[in-house]
């Protein structure tokens, strides 16, 4: 993944200019260590260049074929595939505390700029916090790619985000609250919002998030593996 | 081998059953596409065996359903109804699957590898041992005629005859037994044309099973033991084309044009029955050695000079609208 990233000229633009910024964004955070852990979560947005369309553009290339007619089962490609993303984005992640570290240590005190001091244990529970939402975001990402085509996984999580919330709102505009319930069951279950920080620091009971967030993953990755065992693969019918 | 609806061979000749050891068996498979009144039954009622180490040859026009078998072979469809099965196990068995190759008609690939990496990709997919890549890369490389800067070269650059060759490189990776082409030889040049048949050909010599489905007639007819005839979903004729049961070879005899007439009254006065056919080719009735030692000696005797003579199977007539039947 990371070499089939580096190829791709607008991916790695991309990637590199996010790292930049979430390096920037993450050093200049001002408050508590919580807040430099919530900005470095933002980074689960380099998965959008990293993991979108993992399955789709192997499947309209027709390079699936090709692979899944080697012995390969069909659940160790999609593992395959998500573990690649997952390890281009552990890299990602390393390389943007590297900088992070590097505007701490030498070039903000040699640029005299007012900034707050860097705690290390935070910068690592927001690193593993990153690596924890990506891992559900690429999960997320991997099960709509099964069987949407193209960048279809990004398309349809963004408006998956955007209908629940239209869904809550529209059902207190209709006093239905049981669709907002819905919406809000949904979002809560399949799309959690973790407070890794909180937890990883101990500020937080952990239990139910975390409960959430591993049954989330297990959810997409099961139905990713059920979709894709089932999913036909065909270039024509010659 | 059963083909519905159309009995026995044109020669009455006993077909294979399955009584003979059958590596790849299809039975009665269907297969639909399209829903909501827009289906297209893409194969109808399919069922053949092939033997191992048989080459056999999927023949017939664009839509009959060949690619869909090949899929179907390979596990990348399933068929609404019927079976197939590979030595008695499901088609996609990873047992079946480390013993095959396969090239698609369209080669599916990251546009930004290298060749090399290409290779070394499938060679590990393929269950290669990992310390002999390279070699094995140089190995299969060389077997098609790519020399080490298109190696390195990525497969994006690639012109379709490269691709066709790598392509063929990467299914005969670690020389597989059983061996699925799709159009291997569609957009390479005379030379990568007969670089793949050398393969196929290879391949055959090892005992390798091999299924080749192309319109290259007499490609098909160089390295085939056997062909079926596909048309919109059905297979319609089978033609065996080596060995004692082989069916409806012809010697082709083949002169300048303007001395055909002559050869061809040469050949009835020597009691040869032939009849002429596109630039100054002559077709024999028979294929016997004997025959055409006795049409050769007569135009040598009538002093016409031989271009070539060769032995047919004559694919191209058959697979003209209304032959197969």
């Amino acid at each position: 993944m990371v070499r089939r990233l580096v190829r791709q000229k607008f991916g790695s633009a991309v990637v590199v200019a996010l790292l930049g910024v979430l390096a920037l964004l993450i050093a200049f955070t001002a408050g508590a260590d919580g807040a430099r852990g919530r900005a470095f979560q933002t980074a689960s947005l380099a998965l959008i260049v990293l993991g979108a369309g993992a399955v789709s553009r192997d499947v309209s290339s027709g390079a699936v074929q090709m692979i899944l007619a080697r012995p390969l089962s069909r659940t160790d490609y999609l593992l395959g595939r998500w573990l690649g993303v997952l390890a281009a984005f552990g890299v990602f992640l390393a390389v943007a505390a590297a900088l992070v570290v590097l505007f701490a240590l030498a070039i903000f005190p040699a640029m005299r700029a007012d900034v707050e001091p860097l705690s290390v244990p935070a910068l690592l529970r927001g690193g593993a916090g990153a690596l924890l939402d990506g891992l559900l975001f690429s999960a997320t990402l991997l099960c709509l790619s099964t069987f949407l085509p193209g960048y279809g996984d990004l398309v349809a999580y963004f408006l998956a985000v955007v209908g629940l919330g239209a869904l809550q709102g529209l059902g207190g505009a209709l006093h239905r609250p049981e669709i907002s319930s819905a919406a809000l069951l949904v979002r809560e279950n399949l799309m959690p919002d973790t407070d890794w920080n909180a937890i990883l620091s101990g500020q937080s009971s952990s239990l139910e998030p975390v409960g959430r967030w591993a049954l989330a993953v297990a959810v997409l990755l099961l139905t990713a593996a059920v979709v894709f065992r089932r999913r036909e693969f065909a270039y024509g019918h010659d | 081998m059963h083909i519905p609806g159309k009995g026995a061979s044109p020669r009455g000749e006993p077909r294979r059953t399955g009584i003979i050891a059958a590596v790849i068996s299809v039975q009665d498979v269907s297969k639909t596409f399209g829903r909501f009144g827009r289906r297209t039954r893409a194969l109808d009622g399919v069922s053949l065996q092939v033997t191992r180490g048989e080459t056999l040859g999927l023949i017939g026009p664009n839509g009959a359903g060949k690619t869909t078998l090949l899929s179907c072979l390979l596990g990348f469809l399933r068929p609404d109804s019927g079976s197939l099965s590979v030595d008695g196990l499901p088609v996609d068995d990873l047992r079946v699957r480390a013993r095959t190759g396969y090239m698609p008609e369209r080669l599916g690939f990251d546009a930004d590898l290298s060749g090399a990496r290409f290779l070394a990709q499938h060679w590990r997919l393929a269950g290669g041992d990992p310390a002999r890549t390279e070699a094995a890369i140089a190995d299969a490389a060389e077997r098609v005629g790519l020399e080490r800067p298109a190696l390195a070269r990525r497969l994006k650059t690639y012109s379709r005859g490269m691709l066709q060759r790598i392509g063929v490189a990467q299914a005969t990776l670690r020389d597989p037994e059983l061996l699925f082409l799709d159009e291997p030889a569609s957009g390479a040049d005379p030379l990568g044309v007969a670089i793949i048949r050398d393969r196929i050909l290879d391949a055959k010599r090892r005992g390798a099973t091999v299924v080749l489905n192309s319109h290259q007639l007499p490609e098909v007819e160089r390295v085939c033991d056997r062909v079926v005839f596909i048309d919109h979903g059905h297979l319609t004729r089978e033609e065996t084309l080596t060995g004692e049961t082989a069916s409806r070879r012809r010697a082709v005899i083949r002169v300048p044009a303007e001395r055909a007439q002559a050869a061809l009254e040469a050949l009835a006065a020597s009691g040869c029955a032939a009849e002429p056919a596109d630039g100054g080719a002559l077709r024999l009735a028979a294929a016997d050695e004997a025959a055409v030692s006795a049409a050769v000696k007569a135009l040598a005797l009538a002093d016409i000079p031989i271009l070539e003579v060769r032995s047919s199977a004559e694919l191209e007539e058959l697979f003209r609208p209304g032959a197969a039947t």
